[in-house]
């Protein structure tokens, strides 16, 4: 039995005892507008956020923007770094600023439990600013992506999936990759031909 | 207060302390280690110590943003054991933990090992049962340091949601998780306090919160010059995979708690604690070469190089936090790596 | 954390030992928030110096003496003339 410092109203142990459920009540499962382009992509503005620390996601954006510009848009890019400090303040008035001046935007990286979850809220910034946008999240952080999207309020929130792990890829891999979820992208995004 | 004052759901069960244990597993409430039951008298008894209504919102915790109520937070903390004497601390921790450069919404869902690791400063620490002698960081069993931390996880886990595996992805986690909360011993410690440092008058109870990756051991029972070991403890604690070097060098803090012993040593060359910071700074870095070659990159894209090839810690001396605690068996020093992107936060500890 | 009485009680111990040779032991100060105790070994009534304890077996016996009684870490120091002369 445990000792107490206080007289508890603990009855016989052959009874019953009332106790309080410490758990916080489950949010209402309310998702925010989302949309899309439903257009087609020419003469876009298309914002690419990038972030210091995923060189595999910068090759992939730089790629993706060389695409953007042969279909006719024109990409946008912002590189966040931080999460506090006076850079990480810049950083989210650079994101602010972003969903301002663009159509739609594509927003990375996450791959890592801190970095998806800042990669959902700037994908969100851009979305509260009913703008489309989707959120790049590699596959082991899928599911946290979509988790935070949706205590965020908006768990409708696009999110494409890229292959885990992505970082140490050779430079070929990380091409073929760029290749092949480029078009993806772009659905997500609602563009039409 | 009457117990119509709570609002929490009320379930029954099984008098038997195992019931209640069975239950938290089954509903996931617990950390896999026997609670208590938090029956009405008992939150009420902690609610007393604060100037809050059971209804006050004191904070939305990530990473599910769940709502902790004073009465809510009151609840776990009476699981987790807490007397009313020290249940004021538990709310010091939950507003420091949500003050936004503390960052709890990068630091709740990362891969990362980081967990809030609670440093408690004042004069109440022996009447709250505060843990800074021997053992201060595991095993010396203290009331008020196993409960408060303890507390301060399991409203993470009820209230913020935060689970390892499903919203944390932290890879490994840390036996800080479990709670952890210690304090300075500001009677040995040569220096003003950390909390006299941070602002705070020396009658204030302060809590502290500092997003700790966890206790890095140093230990040295060689060098007689103090300068030798405080230039060897700089260079420990800049170790190359240190998270700090992942990110800004202007953010964070790595605090190093100093055993008593050792303290004295190191303020007979030191007296001033920020000259001591500003020693430990000059000789926290690497040299890049350290690095392979694709790492050397990296650090000079993120500007982390300077001009003589050094890669600094941290950008100030004074993210370098010591504290004096520990037993009189000198020999050991801890580093409390910093998860970098989190600044740490001090609260003055409120009372009803 | 040390109580005042149980630190006494050695001292007056080891004094016990000590007075026998006309040498002494005092307890100048023990702070539990610092856990320091702080001794002076009196030698002034001391008949013969080279018959009390040498400094380092007094220092021992000082020692098992309060770990006898003092549960809890404590730093030890004593004012031992003898370490100054």
């Amino acid at each position: 039995m445990y000792a107490y410092a206080w007289i508890g109203t603990l009855e016989s142990m052959t009874e019953t005892i009332t106790i309080r459920r410490p758990t916080a009540a489950a949010g209402e499962d309310v998702s925010a507008p989302t949309f899309t382009v439903d257009g087609p992509l020419e003469g876009l503005r298309v914002g690419l956020r990038t972030d210091l620390a995923w060189r595999s996601w910068q090759l992939i954006a730089d790629i993706w923007a060389d695409y953007l510009r042969r279909d006719g848009a024109h990409p946008v890019t912002v590189e966040t770094s931080a999460q506090v400090g006076d850079t990480a303040s810049q950083d989210r008035s650079h994101i602010e600023q972003l969903a301002e001046d663009v159509d739609c935007a594509i927003v990375g990286l996450g791959t890592c439990g801190s970095c998806t979850s800042f990669a959902i809220a700037d994908a969100v910034i851009v979305e509260k600013h009913r703008k489309p946008s989707i959120a790049v999240v590699a596959e082991e952080f899928a599911t946290h992506g979509h988790n935070m999207a949706r205590h965020l309020g908006h768990g409708d929130l696009k999110i494409l999936v890229l292959p885990y792990p992505l970082e140490a890829r050779p430079e070929h891999e990380l091409r073929e990759i760029a290749d092949t979820y480029y078009p993806t992208a772009l659905k997500l995004l609602g563009v039409r031909p | 207060m009457t117990a119509g004052s709570l609002t929490a759901e009320t379930i029954e069960l099984d008098a038997d302390p195992r019931a209640l244990y069975e239950l938290s597993l089954e509903e996931r409430w617990g950390d896999g280690v026997p609670l208590l039951p938090p029956t009405d008298d008992v939150i009420e008894s902690l609610l007393v110590t604060t100037p809050y209504p059971p209804e006050h919102v004191l904070c939305a915790l990530p990473p599910r943003y769940g709502v902790a109520t004073v009465e809510l937070v009151a609840i776990n903390a009476a699981m987790a054991g807490c007397t009313p004497a020290a249940f004021p601390y538990v709310i010091a921790a939950l507003d420091a933990i949500t003050v936004p450069e503390w960052n709890a919404f990068g630091l709740t869902t990362t891969t990362s090992s980081v967990f809030p690791m609670l440093i408690v400063n004042g004069p109440s620490r022996d009447d709250v049962g505060i843990d800074y002698r021997a053992g201060c960081m595991g095993g010396a069993a203290g009331r008020g340091s196993m409960t408060i931390g303890r507390a301060v996880s399991l409203c993470l886990r009820n209230i913020g949601g935060q689970r390892a595996g499903d919203t944390s992805r932290s890879v490994f986690g840390q036996p800080a998780r479990f709670g952890m909360c210690f304090g300075e011993w500001e009677e040995r410690s040569p220096w003003p306090s950390l909390a006299r440092r941070r602002g705070f008058d020396e009658t204030d109870d302060v809590m502290t919160v500092h997003g700790g990756k966890g206790t890095f051991p140093l230990a040295d029972i060689n060098n007689d010059d103090p300068r030798d070991l405080l230039y060897l403890l700089a260079k420990s604690i800049a170790f190359p995979l240190s998270n700090m070097y992942l990110g800004h060098a202007e953010n964070g803090q790595v605090v190093l708690a100093i055993n008593p012993m050792w303290a004295e040593r190191f303020a007979a060359p030191f007296p001033d604690v920020e000259e001591m910071q500003a020693f430990l700074w000059e000789h926290a870095w690497q040299p890049v070469e350290l690095w392979p070659a694709p790492n050397q990159e990296i650090l000079r894209k993120k500007e982390r190089v300077r001009d003589d090839g050094r890669v600094h810690l941290v950008e100030r001396p004074d993210q370098i936090v010591p504290i004096v605690c520990g037993g009189l068996g000198s020999l050991h020093a801890i580093a409390l790596p910093s998860f970098g992107e989190s600044e740490m936060q001090s609260v003055a500890v409120v009372r009803a | 954390m040390m109580d005042d009485r149980d630190v006494a009680a050695a001292v007056d111990e080891v004094g016990a030992l000590l007075r026998a040779d006309g040498a002494d032991l005092l307890l100048l100060d023990a702070d539990p928030k610092t856990a320091r105790i702080r001794l002076r070994l009196v030698l002034e009534g001391a008949s013969c110096e080279e018959c009390v304890l040498p400094p380092d077996m007094l220092r021992d016996v000082i020692d098992d003496s309060l770990r006898r009684r003092v549960h809890d870490e404590f730093e030890l120091v004593i004012d031992d003339p003898r370490r100054d002369a």
